[in-house]
């Protein structure tokens, strides 16, 4: 982790709810892979005791730039100098011989996927999206063609669940950060119900709670494991749901 | 700026008089690579009990306007993983180690000090008292933790509580008292529309700190004040030692950005020393006076 600036060099909005920040960073922000992360302070001094906002890559740059997905309500500049922090976490983890890749969002959005999702299709990767509740709103337009969007209702329902929970290699899920623990407990039981019970590295929980530090050092992101205590900022965001400990 | 001594059997200065508060750098087992461990007087680790404690259940960390609460359940792998992990690290980081003992009664408080006491990279240790102590037990704790060690002891002072305990904490031995904790308060959980509560960093602290800092010089104690919480600029650290304190805790101003951090202690660092009792905050005699004059 590392403390550096960050220049924005263009804002382009996706559609009514999104849009896409092209940051000019240090080359070394350019090594992220997906799942990890930055901290962002976009508001101005007024609010610098405020907590940083947690900003997901969505796509790297030639020229030494990242792009970032925000909300489009989110009132940024051209030229405006960020503070940021990171790379924040750990890249996610892949099976060798991964061919289908199963993403669930549940009440938040995808951001947190989305390298991921990209980076998968690029490489021939089957993908679905599930999109479950308030995330089943998220306008999925600008997404390659190749991928498959599968839209549920409020709880972990969707159509074809059966055959897109055997089918998948490996799933990733995110969900509202404030509910974050009851909701990845209740997806890992569907997961053994469907699946009559869940290998180690099939399924990963993608935290994305506040961070105040990134680091590892306010304890504000701990995790409890059957295998004792994680922080998300520094061992995550995702682990792996069976090694998640119950209520 | 001078340096900060804390007397006793084993007298440690503190140069320059700012220091990583407890649990900012964690237990100075994160950060390296970001953040110079010796441009600080010392490192206050993150709360050591005696027995583990595991993370708090629900909410951990809630926004607020200026800052944010923060609720952890102070989780920690106990005194002896602790030292088997840390006592090595401690002795290279290049500054002194100060470990908060996290205790709920005397007897915990003496064995933790006790066993600290043998550890030749910890250089003191911080007692930290938590709201609603009694004055009696406060007083018992500090004396249990002084029996036991000849390292100086800090003793945090919780907010609410801070009047009340300086006394019994000063008397008992307390090396320096920390002015304070940070405090407790409650915002709505969105998870469960009710409330959580947890400990309060942010902007807001500040002017509770130096309000308390001033009344705790009045009072006299005969001991050094620390001032903690609420400091995000070169500036906040100075208005704190011209209110009394002899030496300044950073906290959250770390998580935000290790290289402000180090830049207030640089800061500090680099200002002549003014040496003598501090000036008398500036503004205090003008309320003083408008008391004197029947004025509000």
């Amino acid at each position: 982790v590392r403390e550096s600036q960050a220049i924005i060099e263009r804002i382009r909005l996706i559609n009514s709810a999104i849009q896409h920040v092209e940051l000019a960073v240090d080359p070394e922000f350019t090594h992220l892979k997906p799942g990890q992360s930055l901290l962002v302070r976009p508001a101005q001094s007024g609010a610098a005791t405020a907590l940083a906002e947690r900003w997901w890559p969505v796509g790297i740059k030639p020229g030494h730039r990242l792009v970032i997905e925000t909300s489009s309500a989110q009132r940024l500049v051209p030229q405006q100098i960020l503070p940021i922090m990171g790379p924040i976490g750990e890249p996610f983890r892949y099976h060798r011989s991964l061919r289908n890749v199963l993403f669930v969002a549940r009440d938040t959005s995808p951001a947190p996927l989305m390298m991921a999702l990209t980076w998968l299709l690029e490489r021939d990767a089957q993908v679905t999206l599930a999109l479950l509740g308030a995330a089943s709103d998220y306008d999925t337009r600008h997404l390659p063609a190749a991928l498959e969007v599968i839209r549920g209702g409020d709880g972990w329902d969707w159509e074809g669940q059966v055959m897109s929970l055997g089918w998948a290699d490996q799933v990733f899920v995110v969900a509202d950060p404030a509910r974050e623990g009851t909701r990845f407990r209740e997806f890992g039981r569907l997961l053994e119900e469907r699946r009559q019970g869940v290998p180690k590295s099939h399924a990963f929980a993608v935290f994305q709670p506040p961070l105040p530090c990134g680091a590892g050092a306010c304890q504000g992101c701990a995790v409890r494991l059957k295998r004792g205590v994680a922080y998300a900022c520094t061992a995550g965001p995702a682990f792996d749901i069976t090694e998640l400990a119950g209520d | 700026m001078s340096p900060f001594t804390l007397g006793g059997k084993a007298p440690l200065t503190i140069d320059p008089p700012i220091l990583l508060g407890a649990g900012s750098a964690a237990f100075g087992d994160v950060y390296h690579g970001l953040l110079d461990f010796r441009a600080f007087g010392a490192l206050v680790t993150a709360p050591v009990s005696l027995a583990p404690r595991l993370p708090a259940h629900g909410t951990h960390v809630v926004p607020l306007a200026d800052g944010f609460l923060l609720h952890t359940g102070l989780p920690n792998p106990g005194l002896r993983k602790v030292l088997d992990t840390c006592e090595h690290l401690w002795g290279a980081l290049g500054i002194p180690v100060v470990v908060h003992v996290l205790a709920g009664n005397a007897t915990d408080a003496r064995r933790i000090a006790g066993t600290l006491d043998g550890i030749v990279t910890v250089s003191a240790l911080e007692l930290g008292l938590l709201d609603g102590t009694p004055p009696a037990e406060a007083g018992r704790m500090v004396a249990a933790v002084r029996a036991v060690t000849d390292k100086p002891v800090l003793v945090r002072l919780p907010l609410h509580d801070a009047y009340t305990l300086a006394g019994p904490a000063a008397e008992a031995g307390a090396g320096a008292l920390v002015v304070c904790g940070p405090p407790y308060v409650s915002a709505r959980n969105a998870a469960s529309g009710g409330f959580v509560s947890g400990r309060y960093y942010g902007a807001g602290l500040k002017p509770q700190i130096l309000h308390t800092l001033i009344e705790l010089r009045e009072q006299q104690h005969a001991v050094p004040l620390i001032g903690a919480g609420g400091v995000y600029s070169a500036e906040d650290a100075r208005d704190y030692l011209d209110a009394g304190a002899a030496a300044v805790q950073l906290d959250s101003v770390v998580w935000q950005s290790p290289a402000r951090a180090a830049a207030i202690a640089a800061a500090l660092r680099d200002e002549p020393a003014t040496g003598g009792t501090p000036a008398r905050p500036s503004g205090f005699a003008d309320i003083e006076d408008a008391f004197l004059r029947g004025g509000t």
